[in-house]
Parts: C-alpha cells; structure tokens; sequence
C-alpha cells in the first residue's frame, strides 16, 4: 500500500527533514515495507484545508494547525490560551492525553484517524524597533497574528492585530505593515526574520501557543490490515505527539542563541504584563467554557485541569 | 506518468483547436486525475482548488494592475512621455523610433501588460513615425518590440502568474525584473541605430526642438513620474507590498486621470469593465492552470520528468538552454500567457533540482515570453498592432521585427549566462 | 455603453432583458472593483499617516475580488470573451467543422455544469464544518453557493451562445490585454 502525503512547508524545513521523513522512514519499516509513504513535491491545498484533504481523502495523511479553521475545532481552543507552558514534548504528550480522554469520540474528529497531536512550546511578541516590556509598550502597536485566541488577546492588551500567514511576516514588516510579530523563538530564525524582528519579549510560561494535527484519512486507516494497524499503532500516538514536541524543544534553544549572539535583546515581560495577560487568560477561560460546551464537550474545566495537570507533572514543573 | 503525459498531449490538441484555454485545461486535468488517481479525488480538488485560488490576497493584484494599466492608456501619459522623449533625442538619425522605445520603457514601468503598452504606443507614436516618413518596417517593429518591455520592466501581469504557479515572491521578481528590462531597451536602441545607419530611408533625420520647449516637454511627464516612483519606489524601499502598490497605483492613476479632466465616469466605468472581464478570464484561466499542477502532481509526471532529465546527464547552463530552445519553439505558435501556464509547473521542478534560483529563471521564461510575442506565425503583440493599424501588412511588421529578436536572444544568452544580472539589484535590497 | 443597434428595434423582449441584466452585473461588478482599490488606498494611508489600518481589509480584498470574478464569469462565457489560442481558427472556422464547435460548446457547458455542482456539495460541506474565513470569519458557504450559480449561469450561456452566437457589444470588444 502506498499512502500520500501532503505537506505545505519547504523540503527544507525542520518539520519535514526531522518529523515527517522519519514518520514515513518508520511506517515502512515496522510494516516491513507493506505500507510506505510518499511525501508529494508540491501541496494540495492551501495550509487550512489540510484536515480536509486527509478528511476527504484527496491525499491520505496531512498534517496541519487546528486553528487555521478559525471555528471548527473549538474544543482544541484552550490550550493556545497564554500560560499552556514551554516544554514542548511534555505539551504534546499531555495534549495527546487530553484528547484520548476527552475528544477522541467528538464529532468534530470524525473521518479521520489522528496519528498525533501537538504544541510548540510557547510562542512570544516580537518587534521590529523597539523593547516591550510593559503593558504600554504593547499598547497600539501592529502585530501580525494568526486565529481567533491571538486576536482576542491582542485586542484586549490594547494592540492592533493583523491577520496574515507567518510567511508573509517579512514582507509586511518591511514595508510597515505591521510593527512587530507573534512567532516561537525557532521561527524567527526558520521564516528568515532575524533581519526585522530585533526585540523580543519571553513570557515565562508562553504567551500564546499553537495546536497541530497529523491525520491520516479514516477510511483509508480502516482498510489497512489489522497486523498493519497493529505495528502502525505502535509508533503513532503519544510517541509521535512526543517526537513532535521534541523537535520544538530542539529548535527553540539553539535559536534563542543564534539570536542572542547577533546582539538581539531577548527581555522577559515585566510582572505588570505578565499580570495583565493572566486577567485576560481568566476572561478566555471563561468564554471558551460556554463555547466549549456548545461544541460537545461535556466538562470543559475539568478537560482545562487535565490538560494542566499533566503538563505539569510531565515537564516536572 | 503515461496519463500525465497523455493528459498535457491533449490539453495542448483542444486548446489549439480553439477549446477555451480553460475549459482545455479543466476538463483534461479532471478526467486525468479520475483515471489516474480516482474521481473523488479529482471532484474534491476543483472546488479546493478554484477557491484557494480567487481567495488569494498575492492574486488580488492581478485585476489592480490591470485597472492601472487600463486607466493609465486612457491619460494621456504616453502622449506625455513621448513628446517628452522626443525632444530630446528626437533630431538624431531614427531619433523618433529611440523616443517611441523610451517612451514604451517608460509606459511599461506603470503598465502591467505588453498588449496594452504596444496598443497605447502605436496610437501615440505610429502617427509622428509615418508623417515623417519612417518606414512600415521599423515604426511597427519598434512599438511591437517595445511593446514586449510591458511584461518584463515591472508591474507585470505575467509575473504575478509566474510567482503564484511556482510560489516565488512577487516583490522579487519585479525587483528582478528591473535591470534586464532596461538592459532590454538599450539594446533595442542599438538596433534602431542599427538599422537606421545602414539604410538611412528607414529613418529621415528629425527636427531639433530648442531648449524651453524641451523643458516644457519634460514638465509634462510629471504625472508618470509620481506613478512611477510611488510603484517602483514604493517597492524597491519596501513601502508597500504589490498588491498594495497595484492597489495605490491604480487609486492615483484614477485621481490624476481625473485631475487633467481626461477621465469622465462613463469612460471610466468602460475601463474598470474591461479590467473585469481581463481579470475574469484570467482567473478562469489559472483556475485550469492550477488543477493541471495537481495533476502534474499526483500523476508522477512531474516527477517522470525530472526523472527523464536526469537520465540525459544534461546539467546546469545548459539544461538551461535546451529548455529555452523549447520555450522559444513554443513560443512561435502559442500565446504567452499559455506558455507559462502549461508549461512553468513542468519545468520549475526540474530548475529547483538542479539549484537554480526560481526568480532568475522567472525572468529567463518571461524574455522568452517577450520573444514570443513578436515571433511568427502567432506573434501576438504583432496581432494587437495590426488591430490599431490596419493598413500595415502583417508581413512587414514581422520584417521589421527581425533585428530586435536578434537582439532579443542575445540578451537571453547573456542574462542565462550571467544570473548575476538578474539577481543583483535584488541583492541591494534589505 | 449603449445596447448595440441589431439587438435594437423588434428584437425579443427576453434578449433586451439579457442586455440589462449585463448592464446591471457590469455595474456592480464595476463597484466591487473600484471598492478593492478605495480599501487599500484608505488601508494603506490608514496605516502610513496614522498607525491605524483596517482589520480584515485583506479578507475583505480577497471576498471583493471571489464577488467579481464569480459575477463575471457568466457575462465572459456569454460574450465569447474567454482566452483561446486562436491559430488554427482559419481550420476550426471551415463548414465541415461545425460539428467540433458544438462539441467545444458542450464541453464548455459540461466543465462549468461539474464545477456548479461540486461548489454546491462543497458549499454544503463548509456549513457542516463551519468553515469561515481567516481574519473576519466571514461563513464561506453562502460564498460558495454563490460560486455555484455563477457556474450554473455561465454553463446556461455557455449553451445559449452556441445556437445564438456570442453576446458581443460592438462598442466594446473587451480585448485580452493582460499581457
Ligand atoms: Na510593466
Ligand atoms: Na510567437
């Protein structure tokens, strides 16, 4: 059996020479070469139609972020909030937890099998031209953003959300579009940025962070047979979801390095901030709770503590 | 790969048999990819594929600078450039064929569109050629030829096409797209001198305009210049993203158009329709373009390609070549626009593969693109001039045009030789 | 533009009304246009002179330009004006042909009958999965539903025009010039 795969980064990019080339590297080997992968040269869609690429079957395992559907996955909402930690491994591992517990029989899940959840480890503020620190410094100034959370948590500090793709970050810093942008550490330097992006302001326990998915197409899953399933099930799941947090926990020192020795000034918020994000991460909690529910989820604070609980005794804080 | 093959072998039969460029498209890139994949797959991309596709932002600035352009030959501006050009070089042997290729650089750098620049011209230039007794030969040749700068002197609509099917940053290529085209126009210039020197009945000598009515003529050029430097400036210093600067050009050129009283809202709502219905069939043209990628795609053609290359142990320079020999043939009997439609997504596979930088070869395929506009028997700029001018035989306008596609392929041998050409303005920015 | 004189006079009431309901699409259309450059130069003077651009203009440019292309496409397909590589027309033109251009006529009607219908099932589907757009979420179905009744109107004109000829305005050729 040989299985598409459509993916929207570069071959270049660490996402698709550290994850997903092992991914299928792995496939064939524990199905001893029945079932094999083949990443296609180009993707099928743009990046938000990836679940439905998988969900429909036009290429059988995608990958992509929850929240490039802005309205779909809102179960998922609660762990881009602020404060969902920093430890990407243990994020992804206690995500892919959560959602066995919690979402695996929600309907917004249908269609398909998820081979793995994942985090990124906390995404920061970044800015062209100058140091952020306190609640006024974020006050009117541009950033480029992506999905409802971001918005919502700019907005409430007071800055002008723009909403365009990370890779268009270059582009419209240069030609101040925006004055700064929301990035994890790692893809200032992996979308180039390091030129546009000087100032950058680490929030200890995240400022926002992002949900993935990979997901292979269901009917395609259940047609595989059950010895394939079985030496497949194996190395999917939370070992994957593990692996993709590692990757991030990989980048993110090695960037904040390369970054600090270019003579960037990485500054940690001041306690004024970091106490005005977590007023609005109680307001974002109390809102998703509501909307939660609406999407099927039964206990959507106790799905919250879960989440957190495990994160902390998984990254041992 | 075989029905890869078979697919691209038909699109090309139906489309030369007059089936709409699109339809062509559409209908073979589906039942291509229901046999060779499934049908579900082939129903589930259309609507995937048409929508990402008219929901792009990077694609928005198609119809703006379209608008731009439309408007832009409604100004009055080339009239302006060229009286300008004019007098300044105009009393040199051929001086009025070198003002009409200055003028056409220049209407170029705000025109998105090598149609619209040849058509504006002939109206502004053929005119003082032939009361000054210019030959058919030359004053046609030198508008069609100037013509083709539309595409290659940035905006340009064909590039805007190039950087979507190949995911190229538009910005760079205009930026790319600068220092070939005005190496473009210095050589055309030397072949007018060309071809002037040797039989000087091409072109009587003009009259010298004394120095005010120089400066008068310079003056009026203002309107060109604030356009020019808001677009090309506002790029080059990265002020605004292109579809921005397609958005402020067409924005200003509306304003001025209506500040001369040169622009009445009848005229203009002609404009912005025809702009529509440019735009429209464009859209509906890249639709099919981007569904025979899918099928290029999950054919294996694309692949079975670049798989068939490398078995001819071709490389480099002059992989190069051979490509642009096939581009150049094509490009005798298929229209542009198609030509980088069908045939960009099969060969950038292969230019990436090898290590070459998309933007140059982006400017490579569109000088070959220029060619193809003023090569027999399909020479589509060629055609728009014979519209504008009925009486010039078809067959002295491609007599004329023999000198500068001469020129034309040297500079494609150079600019394929030197990349350095091509990326170096590009390296000055940021 | 006026209405063309061999469609003056006693010609049929339904194409008189073919002719206005082009006038009318081609006015909107018109507007949707203009609009997208009024949002950008207000966006991006917004931005340069006062820090303050729009939120969504983007999402808006990108409904604005689905809004025209989808209005257009029935009134290209209706005038013919779709781009075609034309060499071999002195061929396609014989008598004997006639036979192929009813075929192009229906292949034409065929492709655009599909894509209505597929953008009917994928409107369906975006309700069922709330799909919405980036920066606004504005719903893409009804977006999509639109789409749909374009292509059935252009796949309509498209078989109109192949008994009747194309619905071409003497006044306005409407050239390809996006080259
Ligand atoms: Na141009
Ligand atoms: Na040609």
């Amino acid at each position: 059996e040989v299985l598409t795969m459509s993916s929207w980064v570069p071959p270049t990019h660490f996402i698709h020479t550290d994850f997903l080339v092992p991914l299928t590297e792995k496939i064939a080997e524990v199905t001893e070469g029945r079932v094999t992968v083949t990443i296609l040269p180009a993707p099928l869609a743009s990046p938000p139609q990836h679940w439905e690429l998988a969900r429909t079957g036009v290429a059988d395992i995608t990958w992509g972020n929850f929240t490039y559907e802005p309205e779909r996955f809102v179960s998922l909402w609660f762990a881009e909030f602020p404060n969902a930690g920093t430890n990407a491994e243990a994020q992804s591992r206690a995500l892919w937890q959560t959602y066995q517990t919690f979402l695996a029989d929600n309907a917004a899940f249908d269609g398909v099998k998820m081979l793995a959840v994942g985090m990124f480890g906390g995404g920061q503020l970044h800015h062209g031209s100058k140091s952020v620190t306190s609640p006024d410094d974020v006050k009117n100034q541009k950033f480029r953003m992506g999905g409802p959370i971001q918005e919502k948590l700019l907005s409430a500090l007071g800055a002008v959300p723009v909403a365009a793709p990370a890779t268009k970050a270059y582009e419209m810093l240069e030609s101040g579009v925006i004055d700064g942008s929301l990035h994890t550490m790692e893809s200032v330097v992996n979308f180039r940025l390091e030129d546009v992006l000087k100032y950058h302001t680490v929030f200890p326990k995240g400022f926002y962070d992002a949900t993935f998915f990979v997901v292979m197409n269901g009917a395609k899953w259940d047609g595989l047979s059950d010895q394939d399933k079985a030496a497949i099930e194996g190395i999917i799941g939370e070992e994957l979801s593990a692996a993709w947090g590692r990757n991030f926990d990989l980048q993110s020192p090695a960037a904040i390095e390369k970054l600090a020795a270019e003579g960037h000034e990485i500054v940690e918020a001041s306690p004024e901030l970091v106490a005005a994000v977590d007023t609005i991460y109680d307001t974002m909690v109390a809102d998703w709770i509501g909307a939660a529910k609406g999407a099927g989820v039964e206990d959507p604070q106790a799905m919250l503590d879960f989440y957190n609980e495990t994160y902390t005794a998984l990254a041992g804080e | 790969m075989i029905v890869g093959s078979i697919a691209m072998a038909v699109a090309i039969l139906l489309a030369f048999l007059r089936v709409p460029l699109a339809f062509a498209l559409l209908a073979v890139s589906v039942t291509g990819i229901g046999f060779a994949i499934n049908w579900n797959i082939a129903f589930q991309l259309v609507p995937l594929t048409i929508s990402d596709a008219v929901l792009s932002y990077d694609l928005a600035v198609v119809p703006m600078f379209i608008l731009m352009g439309n408007v832009i030959s409604k100004t009055g501006i080339a009239q302006d450039l060229f009286r300008a050009a004019y007098a300044f070089v105009g009393n040199v042997r051929g001086g009025l064929a070198l003002s009409t290729m200055v003028a056409c650089s220049g209407f170029s750098a705000v025109c998105g569109s090598s149609y619209a620049t040849a058509a504006t011209m002939a109206k502004v230039a053929y005119p003082s050629m032939k009361q000054y007794k210019y030959s058919d030969e030359l004053a046609a040749g030198t508008i069609a030829a100037g013509g083709t700068l539309g595409i290659l002197i940035p905006p340009s609509i064909i590039m805007v096409v190039y950087g979507i099917l190949t995911q190229t940053n538009i910005g760079d290529l205009f930026i790319a797209g600068v220092v070939p085209g005005v190496f473009g126009l210095a050589l055309y210039m030397l072949a007018i001198r060309f071809i002037a020197a040797r039989d000087p009945s091409h072109a009587p000598q003009g009259e010298k305009t004394p120095w005010p009515e120089k400066l008068k003529a310079l003056s009026g050029v203002w309107p060109f210049l604030l356009l020019f430097s808001l677009i090309i400036g506002g790029l080059y210093a990265k002020l605004f993203t292109p579809t921005e600067a397609a958005g402020m050009g067409a924005g200003l050129a509306i304003l001025i158009a209506t500040f001369h009283g040169r622009l009445t809202w009848s005229v203009l709502r002609a404009v912005i329709i025809d702009t529509a219905y440019t735009s429209v069939s464009l859209y509906t043209v890249l639709f099919g373009a981007l569904m025979l990628s899918k099928l290029l795609t999950l054919s294996g053609l694309a692949a079975g390609v670049l798989a068939l290359v490398q078995s001819t142990g071709l490389e480099g320079t002059a992989l190069v070549l051979v490509i642009m020999c096939v581009f150049l043939v094509l490009g005798c009997v298929m229209d542009s626009m198609a030509i980088v439609l069908i045939f960009v997504p099969l060969f950038a596979p292969i230019i990436v593969a090898q290590g070459f930088d998309l933007v140059w070869f982006g400017i490579i395929v569109i000088v070959v693109t220029e060619i193809a506009l003023i090569t027999p028997p399909v020479g589509m700029n060629v055609f728009v001039l014979k519209a504008v001018l009925p009486d010039v035989p078809v067959l002295r306008i491609f007599k004329g045009l023999v000198p500068f596609i001469a020129v034309d392929i040297i500079r494609l041998a150079i600019l394929i030789g030197f990349p350095a050409i091509t990326l170096w303005l590009g390296s000055t920015v940021g | 533009m006026i209405s063309p004189s061999h469609f003056q006079g006693g010609e049929t009431f339904m194409l008189s009304m073919a002719w206005k309901i082009r006038r009318g699409v081609e006015t909107v259309m018109a507007l949707f246009l203009l609009a997208m450059v009024a949002l950008t130069f207000a966006d991006v003077i917004g931005r340069r002179l006062f820090g303050t651009p729009i939120y969504g203009s983007n999402d808006i440019t990108e409904h604005l330009m689905a809004l025209v292309v989808f209005a257009g496409l029935p009134l290209v397909t209706a005038a013919s004006a779709h781009l075609t590589i034309d060499i071999l027309d002195k061929l396609v033109n014989q008598p004997w042909m006639a036979w192929w251009r009813v075929l192009t006529s229906i292949l034409v009607t065929l492709v655009l009958a599909m894509i209505s219908w597929l953008f009917i099932k994928h409107g369906l589907n975006a309700s069922g999965i709330s799909e919405v757009s980036q920066a606004l979420r504005v719903p893409r179905a009804p977006l999509y539903f639109f789409m749909a009744l374009s292509c059935a109107l252009s796949a309509l004109a498209a078989l109109v025009i192949a008994a009747t000829g194309p619905m071409i305005d003497p006044e306005d050729t409407h050239e390809e010039d996006a080259l």
